[in-house]
């Protein structure tokens, strides 16, 4: 957890000074598909609010656009569809999309190659993340009924 | 659907933290805070811009030496085009400068004057006129008031030339100096010089003496330069004296001739 935040400050410098792609909003969705953790919503509004910091928004405007689309992607997350990649892609893409559309709703002007970017951008973080959880996050323990 | 209550609750806390956190600072209640958060992450931002800038340098100077690379190489053939186009404006220039000297020097009211490209020099200049334009065996070719040779054969595309150092061309002419002028006969030799015979001992001939054609031959039209004098020979005990005459033009030199027409 504490290396996923740190990669996620990193990314939160990143895509305040030099690369424009939502990085955060990647990451976050992605870590949502892949774990049902409650912490995802804290991380999300946490780096909303460190984004918006960096990049001079109003406090509170990007932690909007991070925890809806967290929400939907934890919801999703429950389908048993949700095990293909290709529908995960589809789904994010609607997810990262929705969060423009929240951004154009609060005034923002819509950057259509940076939505095409960010889609872009999606399985290649889904599966950093996934491989990520998977490999290092130790998961709970399994405890195993023993009868009699 | 309880993990989904549980979810839904943190989103709605969460959300409308969002909202309350919009609306103070949208009455500039966070200032205070955010200059505090920001003095600490500006330096670190602009750490993270420097080194980007830099990083991506390094790997601009990659893509302009493509780019140079390949500009370079369209430069290459571009330059190529254009010294190839500079080069065939100067031969168009060297040949409209030559015809127009010729037809300055020879009055095209006089003389009908057909250009023509030297193409090839064996023993006999051959040029690219033929039987097709007009060309006779017989007619005189000069370069500017310079007489080349004599036409000797004829093809439909190209002509030989008979030139004034070849030992088979005979020409009548007269040398021209200052103070000295003279008859003779101008004989080829092999090389770039020829013999003036026949001149009398009592004609003056002169080193650096121009010669020019008499004019008895017919199709010869009487003045184009022959050569120059270059050595005068007298012997005594001889009819007659000889001077060697050398041309005044390199024939390789030339780019392009006339063939007298109708002199």
């Amino acid at each position: 957890m504490i290396i996923f935040i740190a990669v996620l400050i990193i990314l939160s410098f990143l895509q305040a000074s030099l690369i424009p792609v939502d990085f955060i909003l990647l990451a976050l969705i992605a870590r949502s598909f892949v774990s049902s953790d409650k912490s995802n919503y804290f991380l999300a509004f946490a780096f909303g609010i460190l984004v918006s910091l960096l990049s001079g928004k109003l406090l509170g405007s990007p932690s909007i656009f991070y925890i809806f689309p967290v929400f939907l992607a934890s919801l999703l997350r429950k389908s048993p569809f949700l095990t293909n990649p290709v529908l995960v892609f589809l789904s994010a893409a609607f997810l990262v999309i929705l969060a423009h559309i929240l951004k154009v709703l609060q005034g923002v002007s819509p950057n259509f190659i940076l939505v095409a970017m960010e889609v872009a951008f999606i399985l290649p973080v889904y599966f950093a993340v996934r491989f990520w959880e998977e490999r290092f996050v130790p998961g709970k323990e399994i405890k195993l009924k023993m009868g009699r | 659907m309880k993990v989904i209550l549980a979810d839904l609750k943190i989103f709605i806390f969460l959300f409308f933290s969002s909202l309350l956190l919009l609306f103070l600072d949208n009455l500039n209640f966070l200032n205070f805070p955010k200059t505090a958060i920001q003095t600490v992450t500006v330096p670190i931002q602009y750490g993270f811009y420097q080194t980007g800038k830099n990083i991506s340098r390094q790997f601009e100077f990659l893509f302009l030496a493509r780019r140079s690379a390949q500009e370079n190489k369209a430069l290459r053939l571009q330059l190529a085009e254009v010294i190839a186009d500079n080069s065939n404006l100067r031969t168009e220039l060297r040949e409209t400068q030559s015809l127009i000297d010729s037809y300055n020097k020879l009055s095209p009211k006089t003389f009908d004057l057909l250009p023509a490209r030297p193409i090839g020099l064996t023993r006999y200049l051959t040029i690219d006129k033929g039987s097709n334009e007009g060309a006779v065996v017989g007619q005189a070719v000069v370069f500017k008031d310079h007489y080349i040779g004599q036409i000797k054969s004829v093809s439909p595309r190209t002509s030989d030339v008979l030139l004034s150092t070849d030992p088979d061309s005979k020409i009548a002419v007269f040398s021209q100096g200052k103070d000295s002028s003279a008859r003779g006969i101008l004989s080829g030799q092999f090389g770039s010089e020829a013999l003036m015979d026949k001149i009398l001992h009592q004609e003056e001939v002169m080193k650096g003496d121009l010669v020019y054609s008499d004019g008895t031959e017919g199709k010869l039209p009487k003045g184009l330069i022959l050569g120059k004098v270059v050595e005068v020979n007298t012997r005594q005990n001889e009819v007659f004296k000889t001077a060697k005459v050398e041309s005044l033009y390199n024939i390789l030199e030339l780019d392009v001739v006339a063939i007298i027409k109708s002199p």
